[in-house]
């Protein structure tokens, strides 16, 4: 009974490992929020060329966070991070009302890789302080998260600077991780 | 023409070799809706002033759509005409290795504030900068315990005198800017908007809240002291300006750190090693003296090293702080460098240097009378003829 109910407690508090690839278009916020996660510091950053990968703890969620840089011709190279991978973190600038049409084709385009489909998303809607940012519920509509069929998903606003949402986002991330494994 | 024939035509346009902000020798990065290139570590900074101000993107790593490379017209020496029609002199401008936080408030004035054009509400905020007098709330770092405490912190007449709030009549501690030998300057890159300033032996640190606060601080701290030195506050070709040094001298001298060690220097994330060592090689000599304690009995050993006007004194020579720190100021103020033996009654003949400061005297005893000259010729010249900044 006793190592019952130990293990019911392991399972229950016991630390979890997933690997978590984050990516989104340039200047999005993605090396921003990675540092504020890891450090709880805003850093200046210069554009990721390449990528950056921290372990992010969180509430006994151990996540293993490949940040993978942006910019247009560079995002073929996000798939060379898929494998293994048990949650996308999508982060997108909720500011840039142009360039919500390129984000909705980059994330299509990149949950369509069979390395990814059984992978939860979370899809930080960034730079919420910022003039014009647009609402979650309007960008879920504008990236077509509705279309993502049996995929479990959530969108969160974010402001990384602030670290506001970041660790919201990471509670439904962790939640949806431990009712999977 | 082609998208990427007309990039390449812009970029090799007059004025598009250099960055648009620190003027270094990259300009493989863009802003489309500014139409200027830029370097790696300013297009970082753009990236955070959100695209309704400026939209990067890479030359190489990113597709160009044909209206956005016609956006590219305008060009840095265009674009410079409008945002940097009217920089003051006094305001630090970023370079290739300046540190983050100058290029970043900068960057913020330049295009945020739009400080430095010819509006006339920049002007009239560029003037309330040039007053050097401020007021506002600081962080300010414990003498003792390091912790961050809010100030009240107030610059006026040459003087930065902090409260502990607001409505504080007395101050409780007051910093004539002038006096302050150091010029404000930039620590490790590691604490974000914090600047220093050494005076009376002593390391104030100030922490602001954000690159504006950091800028409106430093600049009004620079005209602050241009203004004590009988700038006008409005002349730009007045010779004071030329001694309160541009942001390319910030990296050669007047770092207070000066006087810890090159691989302190590398250690703090200060500088790279290379350049700490280049800091630390002219007007600059240590060694180990014997210094008599402040009854000018008891000779202790210490390692001295003088950098510029700033002498200072380490119970060993890889110790981190420093036991005392003699800014060396001018003769009208006071000091005073010669050889005396009368000083101490265990003086070595010909070793023993006298340095007169206005608080007190310094008995100094070198190995050898070579040394000693040495010593005093370095102190000497300090005195005599080193700026003051």
């Amino acid at each position: 009974m006793g190592l019952v109910a130990s293990n019911l407690f392991n399972w229950l508090k016991g630390d979890m490992h997933a690997r978590v690839v984050m990516v989104g278009l340039d200047a999005a916020g993605k090396t921003t929020i990675l540092y504020k996660l890891k450090l709880g510091e805003v850093i200046t950053t210069i554009p990721t060329i390449g990528f950056n990968v921290e372990e992010v703890q969180y509430k006994g969620l151990s996540m293993n966070v490949w940040d993978v840089g942006g910019q247009s011709k560079i995002r073929p190279l996000w798939r060379h991070y898929y494998n293994n991978v048990d949650a996308v973190i999508y982060v997108v600038d909720s500011a840039d009302a142009e360039r919500v049409e390129e984000a909705r084709e980059e994330l299509h385009d990149m949950l369509k890789d069979p390395a990814l489909r059984n992978t939860c998303l979370l899809v930080y809607a960034n730079k919420q302080d910022a003039a014009g940012a647009q609402a979650t519920a309007a960008l879920a509509e504008r990236l077509q998260l509705h279309g993502l069929g049996s995929r479990q998903w959530y969108i969160q606003p974010t402001c990384a600077l602030k670290a506001d949402g970041l660790y919201e986002g990471l509670d439904w991330l962790s939640r949806t991780l431990r009712t999977r494994k | 023409m082609t998208t990427r024939q007309t990039l390449h035509e812009y970029k090799h346009a007059p004025g598009n070799q250099t960055c648009a902000d620190c003027g270094v020798a990259d300009t493989s990065w863009a802003s489309t809706t500014l139409g200027i290139f830029i370097c790696v570590d300013c297009s970082g900074i753009h990236r955070s002033l959100g695209v309704q101000i400026s939209k990067v993107k890479s030359l190489k790593l990113d597709q160009w759509a044909s209206d956005e490379a016609k956006q590219m017209a305008v060009g840095n020496l265009q674009s410079n005409e409008k945002y940097e029609a009217c920089v003051p002199r006094i305001v630090l401008r970023p370079s290739g290795s300046c540190p983050t936080h100058i290029r970043n408030s900068y960057i913020r004035a330049k295009y945020s504030e739009l400080l430095f054009t010819d509006r006339r509400e920049a002007a009239e905020a560029r003037a309330q900068l040039l007053s050097g007098s401020l007021e506002g709330l600081l962080l300010k770092q414990g003498k003792s315990n390091g912790k961050w405490l809010p100030r009240h912190v107030v610059l006026a007449d040459g003087t930065l005198k902090y409260h502990a709030s607001e409505g504080d009549a007395e101050e409780k501690g007051s910093i004539p800017i002038l006096q302050a030998l150091c010029t404000v300057v930039v620590p490790g890159c590691d604490q974000e908007f914090v600047f220093n300033i050494l005076y009376d032996n002593r390391m104030y640190y100030f922490k602001a809240s954000s690159a504006m606060d950091y800028f409106r601080w430093i600049t009004s701290i620079r005209a602050a002291r241009a203004r004590a030195m009988g700038w006008d506050g409005e002349r730009e070709d007045h010779p004071m300006l030329d001694k309160v040094c541009p942001i390319s001298e910030i990296a050669q001298g007047s770092y207070p750190l000066l006087w810890r060690s090159a691989s302190h220097l590398a250690n703090l994330r200060c500088l790279h090693t290379d350049q700490a060592l280049q800091l630390l090689d002219s007007k600059r000599r240590e060694g180990v003296l014997s210094k008599a304690g402040p009854n000018m009995r008891g000779m202790k050993a210490r390692y001295f090293i003088l950098h510029e006007r700033t002498l200072a004194y380490f119970g060993r020579q890889q110790d981190a702080e420093a036991k005392g720190v003699i800014v060396l100021g001018p003769p009208s103020r006071g000091f005073k460098v010669c050889r005396d033996n009368s000083i101490v009654s265990s003086a070595v003949d010909g070793c023993c240097i006298r340095l007169t400061t206005p608080d007190r005297d310094y008995a100094i005893q070198a190995e050898t009378e070579e040394e000693a000259k040495a010593w005093e010729n370095a102190i000497s010249t300090a005195i005599n003829t080193l700026p003051v900044y």
